[in-house]
């Protein structure tokens, strides 16, 4: 157990420098391939800065401290704010997967809710094959169409569709952050129970007449559950990867929005301001990486310890080749 | 445990799929008019409907645009009929490329062992470490200078070989001291040799399922990343010479391009992500269904119902 957590450890410690150099490095040299023409005239770029020089400073700062500056405030608060309103969502929509995902696997093929199956079992798929941001935008649209149809006059939208707030801001953008990771681990809980349910030690359990609920959550779960800790840590790393997508579309003010403004060209921005203030600061981008990183890579190293701390056949056998 | 007779994945899946496919080839003859047509300016009962700045059509509403017009006034069901093709083959191109790579990294981790392992695990740890999404909208700024679709292609498997690799990796590490490879190693074969004749194969049952999840991950991926506003195919400004309208939109029909611009697209012709995202939908279904279909068949550890056993299978006829 002390084996996988150190090897963990150091691997996190051996990312974040190169995913901090690679940042750093492909803020300083990126240049857009196409020539960008504003007003009929192709715009002049300048050479990039050279990388090492620039790089070796800025570890020099780090070590003593200090992580850069951007805009005369620190980069540590310009981040800490957006970290914190992404985690707001990313805890919600990881407490509605863990809670949703595994009952809604266990409905779709337990034979108590025969009649619910078929209903379960629509909704796994298309929750599956229904993209978060698609969702997203049809709900929106919708609460936009009942409130320009007036079909609750006086009201305006009934659910705010945008903006950051911690009250029912919070609705529409867990809601689609949620819906792949919960279908996911839905669809794994499913088929882990199903594998499990299947075993000989089930049958024995049944043929002694042990109600349906003991044999779930006595005997059958608690096999599942290391496996699902895994899963479940897989679906957090998912969430993650879609927070981008969900704060671009809710105007949620994340790490996610944070990322679009400073890697995506202000002059050709598809959705989100035209604020060209952090496009590639390297500091800011190098910064945003690593937590990004620490972020998924501590999620791994969770799931992984849970999932050991909560199997004791895992204890058993020592890792011995990764 | 009441099992299902048929495996409605799998026949729902490899219809809706094959139904795709045929979509692919057959769509661009099956339109009826040109995607980049702007449409001419029509009037309907005093109402003038055409390019920005007139009005757009709505869908169901003209016999000659089934669907309604897009953004800047092109017929929406050529587009989407024009559409599936290169989508469709992006996402396949990028699924086949994931596979090739994981397959050969997940191959030399699982057999060579030792410290190539640790070098790839820690490959896999960083890939992991980095959100998909955020790499491939970088790679794809990065390599704009290359081409389009190799900069998809390449953005997208940087990153993405994990899983496969992952799989291939315990798969050969559980192959690798079968005694049956002992013996071939023993008669001579080289280690390439080995692997291609005996450990290759065995991916056999694993792959299609992988494929197919593969595929539905992608297909996501590209939805994303066209929503986001990056898809294959050039974009460029429409102006109209009379009045002060510029709009930027894509050229060559493409899904992720229709259904990028939501938001500006909202008030002006909504329902154009909509059909497009419902045919991302149908692709993703169709695929999700395959892979849980094939899942299920090629599982052996499934009880299944009796079958009729072939009359002429070799312990039959051995005991008979």
């Amino acid at each position: 157990m002390l084996r996988l957590l150190l090897q963990k450890v150091l691997l996190l410690l051996l990312l974040l420098p190169i995913l901090n150099a690679g940042a750093f490095y492909y803020a300083l040299t990126f240049a857009p391939g196409d020539t960008i023409y504003i007003r009929g005239q192709p715009v002049e770029r300048p050479a990039p800065p050279p990388f090492l020089p620039l790089y070796r400073t800025y570890v020099q700062r780090v070590l003593r401290g200090d992580f850069g500056e951007i805009q005369n405030f620190p980069v540590t608060q310009r981040i800490a704010q957006p970290l914190k309103n992404s985690l707001v969502l990313l805890v919600a929509a990881l407490a509605v997967a863990t809670v949703l995902g595994p009952l809604l696997g266990l409905i779709s093929i337990s034979p108590q809710t025969n009649r619910m199956r078929p209903a379960a079992q629509v909704l796994l798929t298309a929750g599956s094959a229904v993209p978060g941001f698609f969702l997203g935008s049809l709900l929106i649209a919708f609460v936009l169409y009942t409130a320009r149809q007036a079909w609750f006059p006086g009201r305006g939208p009934l659910i705010p569709v945008q903006g950051f707030g911690l009250d029912s801001h919070l609705i529409l953008p867990v809601l689609t952050l949620a819906v792949r990771p919960t279908v996911y681990v839905a669809h794994m809980t499913a088929s882990l129970l199903e594998n499990e349910l299947q075993q000989g030690y089930m049958q024995v359990a049944r043929s002694k007449g042990l109600r349906w609920r003991r044999l779930v959550w006595h005997h059958a779960f608690p096999n599942v559950i290391s496996p699902l800790i895994t899963i479940v840590g897989q679906s957090l790393r998912l969430m993650i990867s879609g927070l981008i997508l969900v704060e671009a579309l809710f105007d949620w003010p994340g790490i996610g929005r944070l990322l679009t403004l400073v890697v995506t060209n202000p002059d050709v921005r598809a959705q989100g301001s035209s604020f060209r203030g952090y496009f590639l600061e390297p500091e800011l981008l190098a910064m945003i990486t690593v937590v990004l990183g620490i972020l998924l890579l501590l999620a791994d190293l969770l799931a992984a310890v849970l999932a050991y701390v909560a199997d004791p056949r895992l204890r058993r056998t020592t890792h011995t080749n990764t | 445990m009441k099992l299902a007779k048929q495996n409605y994945p799998l026949y729902l899946g490899s219809v809706l799929s094959l139904m795709l496919v045929a979509l692919a080839i057959a769509g661009p003859h099956l339109a009826p008019r040109d995607p980049v047509q702007v449409m001419e300016t029509l009037t309907l009962n005093g109402v003038s409907y055409g390019p920005p700045p007139f009005r757009a059509v709505p869908p169901f509403f003209v016999a000659t645009y089934p669907l309604g017009v897009d953004l800047i006034g092109r017929d929406v069901l050529s587009r989407l009929l024009w559409a599936v093709r290169p989508t469709l083959i992006l996402c396949i191109v990028i699924v086949l490329v994931r596979v090739a790579v994981g397959t050969l990294f997940g191959l030399i981790a699982g057999w060579v062992g030792g410290a190539t392992a640790r070098v790839i695990e820690g490959l896999r740890s960083l890939c992991i470490a980095i959100p998909m999404l955020a790499f491939a909208i970088a790679g794809i700024l990065w390599l704009r200078r290359v081409e389009n679709v190799g900069a998809f292609v390449i953005a997208l498997t940087l990153t993405g070989w994990c899983d496969t690799a992952a799989l291939i990796k315990n798969q050969t590490q559980t192959v690798r001291h079968m005694p049956y490879i002992e013996s071939a190693r023993a008669i001579g074969l080289r280690p390439t040799a080995v692997l291609w004749r005996h450990v290759l194969p065995q991916f056999g049952p694993v792959l299609p399922v992988l494929v197919a999840f593969e595929l539905t991950a992608v297909t996501l991926l590209v939805a994303e990343l066209g929503y986001l506003g990056y898809f294959v195919g050039g974009g460029f400004v429409y102006q109209d010479p009379f009045v002060n309208v510029y709009v930027l939109t894509g050229a060559y029909p493409e899904l992720g391009q229709m259904l990028s611009q939501v938001f500006a697209q909202l008030y002006r012709t909504p329902w154009v992500p909509i059909f497009a995202g419902m045919i991302v939908v149908l692709q993703l279904t169709a695929f999700a269904l395959l892979g849980e279909g094939l899942r299920h068949r090629l599982d052996v550890t499934r009880p299944r119902a009796a079958r009729r056993w072939r009359r002429w299978s070799p312990d039959r006829t051995f005991y008979s």
